[in-house]
């Protein structure tokens, strides 16, 4: 294949890129931390230094968001390569809106709202990047992958085939469909709930195999193949389950950190209009 | 609600011809030189006849002296009869670098924004349909320059060249091996050519047994000495050693042609009985009496473990099996067998050279530094994996599991496979909107595919070195692209058939039902069916920056590699 059309990328150690990052994140902010000082030490206004290196830096971190809404170019770089910076940089807004504030929590109604608008969208920033750091190694411990949209669509086919299994039982043993209606249904055709969402864990579907194996001694041997079925149908369910609660957590992170950016953004352009309006003209 | 559909004939294989201009008198002209005049009208299927073949999937070619004909490296779906004028087939460039095939038109920043919203409101959206009264033809998909060699000599390495006279058949190696062209051939004289596409090619070859005799040999004959010509242990051998070697040296084939049946067959039994179904090449223990070069085609190379075998490494093409075997024996006198087997895994060419040749003519050449290391002392090969790396000494391999896998499910066979680290990847899909945003609106993946340990080989086209998918398109839609081997889909010349999508052992091909601009649903005009047409990834060939998916990925989950040699891959999982 020819190498012109998809050159090789560079495929550098990932904890060297780390360092590298750190290294030159560490550098810029010494040096911002500097200007800083220097600006105080010569009683010059910092604040409007250091709020307008914040504003460039936050419409940088949006802009990814942008980025991504166009793949076509080529020449905006990689989604990769804006996703290190946006980490990093996002990582540094903090010293900044630390050095802005200066290290203590504004007093203003406006900039108290804004402050916390900062905080939850930083703070969201951090706990995404906790989020996409482990969630994706939690996916993939589990045997099948799905596609998010096509959970539904899965999970009704589950319940199809459990149904399907028990209607064909013979009539006269009515347990495995008394466990089917009382519990199993239930369970397989029922949503898990706001808990699971965001803890989402096995005990359900545990305890449901638990009970349906302590249903063995009463079973009839075809009868027994037929309860091993409907616990693999569980098992397939709760992987259902818990790769839609984990993709979904993922997703609601995203929605939520993009539209407090979006308020973030809003309420930084009020800002820093009072702000210069109070402050006796641009200067 | 009322549907509207648009309604059209159900496309058919020669409603593009090869060439619009060959006309009953060409034809004519044809059918009383050979090979043509020696077949037989009534061997060819009533559906497929001679002279329809000849009439679709020929086109004559003209070319001026120094012109060239086909550029080494570069792949190519067709072989040429040539009718009159001499050519010159050279096997070495002198400066392969500067002699490249420009890469085709890509599109610049503003047509690339313009994409977003120049995008279609509707799913597979085909233009075909308007275009009724203005037929696209297959030369105004292919670019037409013709280039010319100011300074032959300069150029083309003639030592070890071949002249090439009225009634040879050159070209034919790369139309039936799906492989870029082992020649240079540049026209000496005022020439004409008959090129005959591939479909024609193989057509031809199915119903008359001379020409597929005829071509067979050429084939295995210039396969041979090509590849001799090309293996870089042998660079040094002048052109009368190489053919000393080629005289000597069999040629094999192994597995069959179009294995996706049998490898779908395999893929139902068990794991050891799928190794088994492979054809032995070499089996271990067994007396070492030649060097084997890979011409085509993968091979596993494995060691009994227990009651099985276990996978080492694989090889592909251009490799070399069995020089430390020879070399250990040739320096310590002992006679010691094959230390691994070699199987085909699916269609395989190998040349065998004799021992004796390779004792006499190269071992004594090789400098100590090509010299591969020693075999480990008998006593220390009772197993362990430490001792399986001493025995596999070529390139990094990924663990065995991984390896197992690879092999088995015949992954070695990309040149571009799409692979997701599971383990970094967050599910956004960014790479499927990417790749939707760069085909009009529609994706030409799925994310999903198979999962090894924490890597997922996403279901997308790997741009194969083998591309089976293909060996049975009637039309010749699904091709390489000439300068750079990414094998894409021509949606004029599509008919639908779905061969490709049979063929395709990775299931990377889908058939969608079109539509026209206007979101009409086309279909058929005799039965009112969808009109279906073969998608899949195309590399983004039209983009610049490579592909989109993996430009998209922000958490470094997704890569576009080359899986045929497997170091490059082993180096990104260890990243």
């Amino acid at each position: 294949m020819d190498s012109r059309i998809n050159r090789p990328i560079a495929r550098r150690l990932l904890s060297r890129r780390r360092l590298k990052n750190l290294v030159w994140t560490g550098l810029a902010l010494t040096l911002f931390s500097l200007a800083v000082r220097y600006l105080d030490d010569n009683l010059y206004e910092s604040s409007t230094f250091s709020g307008w290196a914040l504003t460039a830096a936050i419409i940088v971190l949006a802009a990814f968001h942008w980025r991504k809404k166009i793949p076509v170019l080529a020449v905006l770089g990689s989604a990769a390569g804006w996703m290190q910076f946006h980490i990093y940089l996002g990582l540094s807004t903090f010293v900044m809106f630390g050095w802005h504030v200066h290290w203590s929590f504004p007093t203003g109604k406006l900039e108290q709202a804004l402050s916390l608008a900062y905080l939850l969208v930083g703070g969201s920033g951090v706990f995404g990047l906790y989020l996409t750091r482990t969630t994706p190694r939690r996916l993939a411990a589990i045997q099948r992958q799905f596609i998010y949209e096509q959970i539904p669509l899965l999970r009704r086919e589950v319940g199809r085939r459990a149904r399907q299994l028990v209607l064909a039982e013979p009539a006269g043993n009515e347990i495995l469909a008394r466990i089917y209606v009382n519990r199993v249904a239930g369970f397989l055709e029922g949503p898990r709930g706001w808990t699971f969402a965001w803890w989402p864990n096995g005990s359900n579907c545990r305890k449901l195999i638990g009970e349906l194996v302590s249903l063995d001694r009463y079973l009839a041997p075809a009868q027994r193949e037929t309860s091993r079925q409907l616990m693999s149908l569980i098992r397939e369910k709760d992987d259902l389950d818990y790769h839609e609660a984990l993709q979904g957590r993922l997703k609601g992170w995203q929605f939520l950190h993009i539209a407090m950016t979006y308020s973030l953004l809003t309420l930084m352009v009020v800002h820093i209009v009072m702000a210069h309006a109070f402050a006796g003209g641009w200067r | 609600m009322n549907l509207v559909l648009r309604q059209i004939e159900k496309p058919q294989r020669w409603d593009q011809p090869f060439a619009p201009d060959m006309d009953e008198p060409a034809l004519d002209r044809l059918l009383q030189i050979e090979p043509f005049r020696s077949m037989r009208a009534e061997s060819f299927p009533p559906h497929l006849p001679l002279r329809e073949i000849l009439r679709n999937d020929c086109r004559i070619r003209v070319c001026h002296p120094s012109e060239l004909v086909i550029r080494q490296g570069d792949y190519g779906n067709s072989a040429f009869l040539i009718l009159e004028g001499r050519l010159l087939a050279a096997l070495r460039l002198r400066n392969p670098d500067t002699f490249q095939t420009p890469l085709p038109p890509q599109k610049g920043w503003l047509q690339s924004v313009a994409q977003l919203w120049s995008r279609s409101r509707f799913p597979e959206v085909r233009r075909r349909a308007d275009s009724a009264d203005q037929p696209f033809t297959i030369q105004q998909t292919e670019r037409q320059a013709r280039v010319f060699l100011q300074d032959i000599p300069g150029t083309l390495e003639l030592d070890g060249s071949q002249a090439l006279e009225e009634g040879m058949i050159f070209g034919e190696l790369s139309a039936l091996s799906r492989s870029p062209r082992t020649a240079t051939v540049v026209s000496q004289t005022s020439s004409r050519l008959l090129e005959i596409r591939w479909q024609g090619l193989r057509d031809l070859m199915k119903f008359d047994p001379s020409l597929r005799q005829r071509i067979d040999q050429l084939y295995r004959e210039n396969g041979l000495r090509n590849h001799l010509q090309q293996t870089p242990l042998l660079e040094q051998m002048s052109a009368a050693e190489i053919e000393q070697i080629a005289a000597q040296t069999e040629f094999q084939s192994f597995g069959e042609y179009l294995w996706t049946p049998t490898f779908r067959k395999a893929a139902e039994a068990d794991v050891a009985a799928r190794i088994e179904q492979e054809p032995v090449i070499v089996q271990q223990g067994e007396y070492v009496n030649e060097l084997l070069l890979i011409r085509g085609g993968f091979v596993r190379v494995t060691r009994q473990h227990g009651e099985g075998e276990q996978t080492i490494e694989y090889l592909g093409k251009g490799q070399v099996f069995g020089l430390r075997e020879l070399v250990h024996n040739w320096r310590t006198g002992e006679q010691r067998p094959w230390q691994l087997s070699l199987r085909a895994v699916g269609y395989v060419d190998i040349l065998r050279i004799p021992t004796k040749l390779v004792e006499e003519l190269l071992l004594p050449r090789l400098d100590v530094k090509q010299l591969p290391p020693p075999l480990p002392p008998v006593s220390s090969q009772l197993g362990g994996e430490n001792q399986q790396r001493r025995l596999a000494h070529r390139e990094p391999m990924p663990e065995t599991k991984l390896l197992e896998g690879i092999v088995e499910h015949r992954l070695m066979n990309g040149t571009q496979a799409m692979v997701i680290d599971l383990h970094r990847c967050t599910r956004c899909d960014d790479c499927v909107r990417a790749c939707a945003a760069t085909h009009d609106g529609n994706p030409r993946f799925v994310r999903e595919g198979l999962v090894l340990d924490q890597w997922m080989f996403a279901s997308a086209c790997m741009h194969c070195q083998d591309p089976v998918c293909m060996i049975g398109c009637p039309t010749g839609a699904i091709a390489r692209e000439n300068s750079t081997g990414i094998i894409s889909i021509n949606e004029q010349t599509c008919i639908g058939c779905g061969m490709c999508a049979n063929s395709c052992p990775y299931g990377s091909i889908k058939m969608v039902a079109i539509n026209d601009p206007s979101g009409e649903p086309i279909v058929e005009k005799s039965n009112g069916l969808p009109i279906l047409q073969a998608t899949k990834c195309n590399l983004c060939i039209d983009q610049t920056g490579g592909p989109a998916c993996q430009r998209a990925c922000p958490h470094d989950a997704l890569i576009r590699i080359d899986l045929t040699h497997p170091a490059e891959f082993t180096q990104w999982i260890g990243r």
